[in-house]
């Protein structure tokens, strides 16, 4: 029975794709033959707990780490050979950026980025610079976290890329900052066809704005699919219950949470809603209410069921 | 353009498009969008409602397929001039009243017990009193 597994989708060409990708560190394994498939103009939802592996996937993609094994592709070309072509086209934001500890005004290093990027757009730069308050003539060694990853926000735009590469963008910024680069993002999507891979454990913010969502678990990818398509096959059920209530088997697998009352019982389930129906009904149970789940609360019902994808 | 009040909650279960369907159904109903009003780019209700601009434009393809909205090309999204929110007004009607129907089952309430309990409501008179405080809850 694997009522819980979703259809996969199809990509023709996908904007970005990892084949049999492994990362060892030693003898710990952080990418599994990891296959990842991003369909070009996806907003893709990289999701999965610390140490799954997240951050070296995308740092494979910038070649800023080489696999063991295995090979990406991105937007046609191989990192591993042509990383300046590849990162040409990719604006990134990595997990807890830092600056490195000279006396260069962040103004200076601006300057190196712009001659760096062939589509630098200055007078973007500049706005952007505003709107995220960057302070210019503070030395790089004395920059806070926060100024770090707001500096890494208008280097990853600035140059107006297809690809986004956001590696927790948000952690390190507070709630005003935050939404001015949601804000900032919001209107790149709008401007040019971008690809985007934000790998996050903030599903509240990344909900909104995903449309295709992936899983790793230990380096593997447990599941990829459009977020819309999970939420067709998540619901939360609740069901009367009495002295003669048998939980089905059959749901087994698929119950990624239980609430077990004496009288009612409320289970959220994945698979067809007719087919979970069913199961409760035959268990002796009367189906009261179903619901659907906002994305975030689905994605965060699928992460914490271990081994979810049957 | 000015900007139009619209909000959406990630917590609420309907999805993102929908909640905007609903929202430009909302305004068109209370009339603060009327008929021939251009309604707000993709980008800049993108930007404010901070969700993804190919949802926004989700929203409005099927706020076009149902006639409310057209596309005016290189001009932007308009409500249509034939657009009635007397007719808007009774389809917000269905969908608060669905909306109030599953809240009522969930709650173990009948049809009877809460069509009598709006009555009485309306009929005290404090109906305003209670919408100008809390949001309606989903």
């Amino acid at each position: 029975m694997m009522a819980n597994r979703i259809p996969p989708f199809v990509v023709d060409r996908p904007a970005v794709a990892t084949h049999d990708l492994t990362k060892r560190w030693g003898m710990q394994v952080v990418l599994d033959r990891a296959e990842m498939r991003v369909p070009r103009g996806a907003f893709y939802l990289l999701a999965g707990a610390n140490g799954a592996g997240k951050s070296t996937l995308l740092r494979i993609l910038m070649d800023l780490v080489r696999p063991n094994a295995g090979r990406a592709d991105v937007l046609g070309i191989d990192p591993q050979r042509a990383a300046a072509t590849a990162r040409a086209s990719i604006g990134y934001v990595p997990a807890n950026p830092s600056l490195p500890p000279n006396r260069l005004a962040l103004a200076r290093k601006l300057e190196y980025l712009a001659a760096h990027y062939m589509a630098w757009d200055a007078a973007y730069a500049t706005e952007l610079l505003q709107a995220l308050s960057v302070p210019l003539q503070r030395p790089a060694r004395s920059s806070t976290p926060s100024e770090a990853q707001r500096f890494r926000w208008v280097a990853a735009l600035a140059h107006r890329p297809p690809l986004l590469l956001l590696d927790e963008p948000f952690a390190g910024l507070d709630d005003a900052s935050r939404d001015t680069a949601l804000a900032l993002l919001t209107d790149h999507l709008a401007t040019i066809d971008t690809t985007v891979i934000l790998a996050t454990h903030d599903l509240g913010a990344a909900a909104s704005l995903a449309d295709h969502f992936g899983i790793l678990r230990e380096g593997r990818f447990e599941m990829q699919a459009r977020l819309d398509t999970l939420l067709e096959h998540i619901h939360r059920y609740r069901v009367a219950i009495d002295g003669g209530w048998q939980p089905p088997s059959a749901l087994g697998q698929a119950t990624l949470t239980r609430t077990d009352g004496e009288r009612e019982i409320e289970w959220i389930v994945w698979g067809p809603q007719a087919w979970a129906a069913e199961a409760f009904r035959a268990g002796g149970g009367t189906v009261t209410d179903v619901e659907t789940l906002p994305a975030a609360e689905a994605l965060r019902a699928v992460l914490r069921k271990k081994g979810s994808a049957g | 353009m000015k900007p139009l009040a619209m909000r959406i909650d990630p917590a609420d279960p309907r999805p993102i498009y929908v909640q905007v369907m609903d929202e430009l159904r909302r305004a068109i109903a209370t009339g603060a969008l009327a008929p021939g009003d251009p309604v707000p780019s993709i980008r800049d209700a993108a930007r404010q409602l901070r969700i993804n601009p190919l949802t926004v434009k989700q929203a409005y393809g099927e706020l076009e397929r149902e006639a409310l909205v057209e596309v005016r090309r290189g001009l932007g999204t308009y409500v249509r001039a034939n657009v009635s929110a007397e007719a808007t007004r009774e389809v917000v009607a269905h969908t608060v009243a669905e909306r109030a129907l599953r809240d009522a089952y969930r709650n173990g309430v009948s049809v009877r017990a809460l069509l009598l309990a709006i009555r009485a409501i309306a009929r005290s008179g404090d109906s305003q009193a209670r919408s100008s405080g809390k949001r309606e809850r989903r």
